[in-house]
């Protein structure tokens, strides 16, 4: 299922793939996957993610 | 004899030498791979495993229920065929999930790299026939050409030049994907 919280909030940020995938230290074709949910990321990635987006687990990950 | 045991040491040489410095190469540099990576890697890895393991078996049968006997020359020339392939199964694996490059890594040197060692075999590989082809070599022994000479520089051909298509349309692919 695609995450579309994931893909918004990145866009609110005004951030790129690229941009969100050197902060979190990953490829951006994980964050590709990830926003088109080719891939469940590890909790560790997840609040990193979080972290760079300045969003919670829940408002990002929880379903 | 002497000879076998002077290409043994070098051999083992050769893999000493290759291991220090894939150890220091591995300090020195930054090379990471993220989570997803190492995940498709693995996947990889566990392809390129079974179909070596396939490969292996179907020539253990062929050995052992073929009422010909494999010419003694002929093994080396099959395990390369088994090897190449199964790293051309690794390769196109990791390439097509991207996780053959780790993060940052420039794709165009592998690619350049794919090119050149292409070109060599293919230049061995014909060089070879047009050998036995002017009846100079081999002229006694075809089935030594096709299975020794031949087909292990064909095969290294084909795994070099298959690389740097997978890697080329890979990376074309890429550059179309735009973000919305």
């Amino acid at each position: 299922m695609k995450n579309l919280r994931l893909k918004s909030a990145r866009a609110a940020k005004d951030l790129s793939q690229d941009d969100l995938a050197r902060i979190c230290e990953v490829s951006r074709q994980t964050i590709s996957a990830i926003e088109k949910g080719d891939y469940n990321p590890t909790i560790k990635l997840c609040i990193a993610i979080c972290k760079a987006l300045d969003k919670t687990l829940d408002e990002l990950f929880w379903e | 004899m002497r000879e076998s045991v002077i290409l043994i040491l070098f051999y083992l040489v050769i893999v000493v030498v290759l291991s220090i410095l894939i150890r220091h190469k591995s300090k020195s540099q930054n090379q990471q791979y993220d989570e997803m990576q190492l995940k498709n890697r693995a996947e990889a890895y566990k392809r390129a495993f079974f179909t070596m393991i396939v490969l292996l078996v179907g020539i253990i049968v062929f050995d052992t229920c073929s009422p010909l006997d494999l010419p003694q020359y002929a093994l080396s020339g099959i395990l390369i065929i088994v090897v190449m392939l199964s790293f051309l199964v690794f390769a196109t694996y990791s390439i097509w999930n991207d996780a053959f490059f780790y993060i940052g890594q420039n794709w165009k040197g592998y690619f350049s790299v794919c090119i050149a060692v292409g070109l060599v075999q293919c230049i061995d590989f014909v060089s070879t026939l047009i050998r036995y082809f002017n009846g100079k070599e081999y002229a006694q022994n075809v089935w030594h050409l096709i299975i020794s000479k031949a087909s292990t520089s064909c095969v290294m051909t084909l795994t070099f030049f298959t690389l740097a298509v997978v890697i080329l349309v890979k990376q074309l692919r890429e550059n179309r994907i735009s973000e919305e």
